[in-house]
């Protein structure tokens, strides 16, 4: 029963995009966490909703969800319904990068969406852009990030975009996600729409973006040309068809 | 500022000292940051500035298509471009490059991504990479040469280079045990900034950035560069132990908890930039104090592995510096001061809920 409602809505929207050619994007967003368990992200509802609005204007808005109860929908017992119901989805809300994988704070009390238990671009439309506005959750430093990656990219994801180590929240960073979408809908590449989205050229921000192939040749092909309008023409690649992961990242050195 | 439960690996910092300073910092954002932590604005009175209206974005383009009339590095805008006029932004753009001018003109952006993607501009390994002393003097000929028209100093105005940026690729055989390759470099950015009678205009405004290939090749640019004008008042600034407790009072940050460590301090004249402007307010003191913590929300994960069960925050908190504030609608810490609301955006709805027991 559960199948047959989730079906319908997929196939009548899966008809609309392939009639009308818009991308489906949706967003996961928190500002404030259950009995104060995170920090409040004070401008979170501004960059998530100021994305939604930009992107909606060329590309269909699938959804945007808070994270109450999300942990489930972002893991692979829910994702069909929401994260791999679209093409891109982008969050915000607070990230750590552990040993053996990338983790993102739910609104629950002590919940965290585990990148060891997301498997990202085999089910419904399958997502092939992940980008989250969260702290560290592309870490690379102690060469583990495809430990910490893997297991998301090996469903077919595309492309990741976040951050290495501090993504900033404040007055001057929330159009952020207003940004990414601007450029992503003026055919800039992801890896440069993500950059210069979220630079307000004043904070140290620690853009990074990393992509997955078969090879480094085809790895840093992905990673250094995919746009919002010729992402599809990229092959999904899935468990042992990646062979490379390869990141970009902008630091003080 | 909000409870939060668990242990907290940061260790609070609120002193002047090199660990607040990056290593790509110019000694000019460092002697900012150093006073700004000791002394806040240090000046006990600041003049007031409006923002003059821009001349739009067409005369802008003309600028700049007028005195880049031949190719300057990889800065390239003849050949067979096409102009789009947006809402917001006017583009002009051919294969391999674009010019974006937006909000009055004064709000600029260049990318020859032909040059900055393409085999031209090879990577070089870390090592190897431009110096930012090199770098810094290239950008700053670049801006007072080619940008003149659109990058002006006022009186008592100076152009002053903050930070250098790297950019950097790596990666790795996904094969068990494998080890990531060198990464290696290719290209790098130089922020610049103004100050205005010593006083630097902190936030997105009042910025010029200089984008290189790997070799120093220029083949990018930005600007916010509105011009200022006095409006004949005066704010005289609070001391930085009042601003210290404004952070706390305002944006619920406080930077004396051992679990907030300070990573740095910029006080001076706010701009928050020409897209996001309140053109009815003036430019007036603040102070911008950027914070990390590194919370533990795993505890036995934690136990068993230190490099884990954490989360990063990190914010930036920019509140006014003035024994008055004036009103700013575009600056919610500001209208927090004077006890008003910043509008409230749209809220998302809750997910879908697993069916079943």
């Amino acid at each position: 029963m559960r199948f047959r409602l989730v079906l319908f809505p997929v196939a009548l929207s899966l008809w609309a995009s392939a009639a009308f050619g818009a991308a489906r994007f949706g967003a996961g967003c928190q500002r404030e966490y259950q009995n104060n368990w995170q920090v409040e992200l004070d401008y979170t509802w501004n960059r998530c909703g100021w994305f939604n609005d930009e992107l909606d204007d060329t590309d269909s808005k699938v959804f945007y969800y808070n994270l109450h109860g999300a942990k489930w929908w972002w893991e692979t017992g829910g994702d069909q319904l929401t994260l791999d119901n679209v093409n891109l989805f982008y969050a915000s809300t607070h990230g750590g990068g552990w040993s053996t994988s990338s983790v993102w704070a739910m609104w629950d009390q002590n919940q965290l969406a585990d990148s060891a238990s997301m498997r990202l671009g085999d089910e419904s439309y399958g997502l092939s852009i992940f980008a989250t506005y969260s702290c560290e959750t592309l870490k690379f430093s102690d060469g583990k990030m495809w430990t910490r990656m893997g297991p998301i990219f090996r469903g077919g994801l595309r492309f990741a975009a976040g951050s290495h180590d501090k993504l900033y929240d404040g007055t001057t960073t929330d159009e952020t996600g207003e940004d990414f979408a601007d450029n992503l809908q003026k055919g800039y590449t992801i890896k440069y729409a993500w950059k210069d989205g979220n630079s307000d050229w004043w904070t140290d921000q620690d853009v990074a973006v990393m992509a997955a192939g078969t090879n480094q040749a085809n790895c840093e092909s992905r990673r250094d040309t995919m746009k919002w309008q010729n992402y599809t023409s990229y092959p999904r690649l899935r468990d042992n068809q990646i062979g490379w992961y390869c990141y970009w990242y902008w630091n003080n050195l | 500022m909000k409870k939060r439960t668990g242990v907290v690996l940061g260790i609070g910092l609120l002193a002047a000292g090199a660990s607040l300073l990056q290593a790509a910092d110019f000694p000019a954002r460092r002697q900012l940051i150093q006073r700004s932590l000791k002394d806040g604005l240090g000046v006990q009175q600041l003049p007031l500035l409006r923002v003059t209206p821009g001349a739009g974005r067409q005369a802008t383009l003309d600028a700049l298509k007028s005195r880049l009339t031949l190719p300057v590095e990889k800065i390239v805008l003849g050949g067979k471009a096409k102009t789009e006029v947006g809402a917001k932004a006017t583009l002009l753009r051919a294969p391999g490059w674009i010019l974006e001018v937006a909000g009055d003109g004064r709000l600029a952006r260049y990318r020859n991504f032909a040059y900055l993607e393409g085999a031209a501009n090879p990577r070089v390994p870390l090592a190897s990479r431009p110096k930012q002393d090199d770098l810094e003097a290239k950008g700053r000929h670049f801006i007072s040469v080619e940008l003149r028209d659109v990058v002006r100093l006022g009186q008592g105005e100076e152009l002053v280079p903050l930070f250098t940026e790297y950019q950097v690729a790596g990666g790795g055989s996904t094969a068990a045990g494998a080890k990531p390759v060198p990464e290696t470099v290719a290209g790098a950015n130089v922020v610049y900034g103004r100050t205005i009678d010593g006083v630097h205009v902190v936030g997105p405004g009042s910025k010029v950035r200089i984008l290189f290939g790997s070799d120093g090749t220029i083949g990018g640019f930005d600007f916010d560069w509105p011009e200022y004008t006095r409006t004949g008042a005066s704010q005289r600034v609070v001391p930085v132990g009042d601003v210290r407790k404004r952070v706390g009072h305002l944006a619920g940050v406080d930077v004396g908890s051992a679990d907030v460590r300070v990573e740095r301090m910029e006080c001076g004249y706010f701009d928050r930039g020409s897209d996001r402007r309140d053109p009815a307010a003036p430019l007036q003191s603040a102070c911008a104090v950027f914070t990390v913590q590194h919370p533990i929300v795993d505890a036995a994960v934690h136990a068993r592995d230190p490099e884990s069960g954490h989360i990063t925050v990190a914010k930036v908190s920019v509140v006014p510096a003035g024994e008055t504030v004036e009103p700013d609608g575009q600056w919610d810490l500001a209208l927090r001061f004077l006890g008003r609301a910043a509008p409230t955006p749209a809220m998302p709805t809750q997910g879908p809920k697993p069916s079943g027991p």
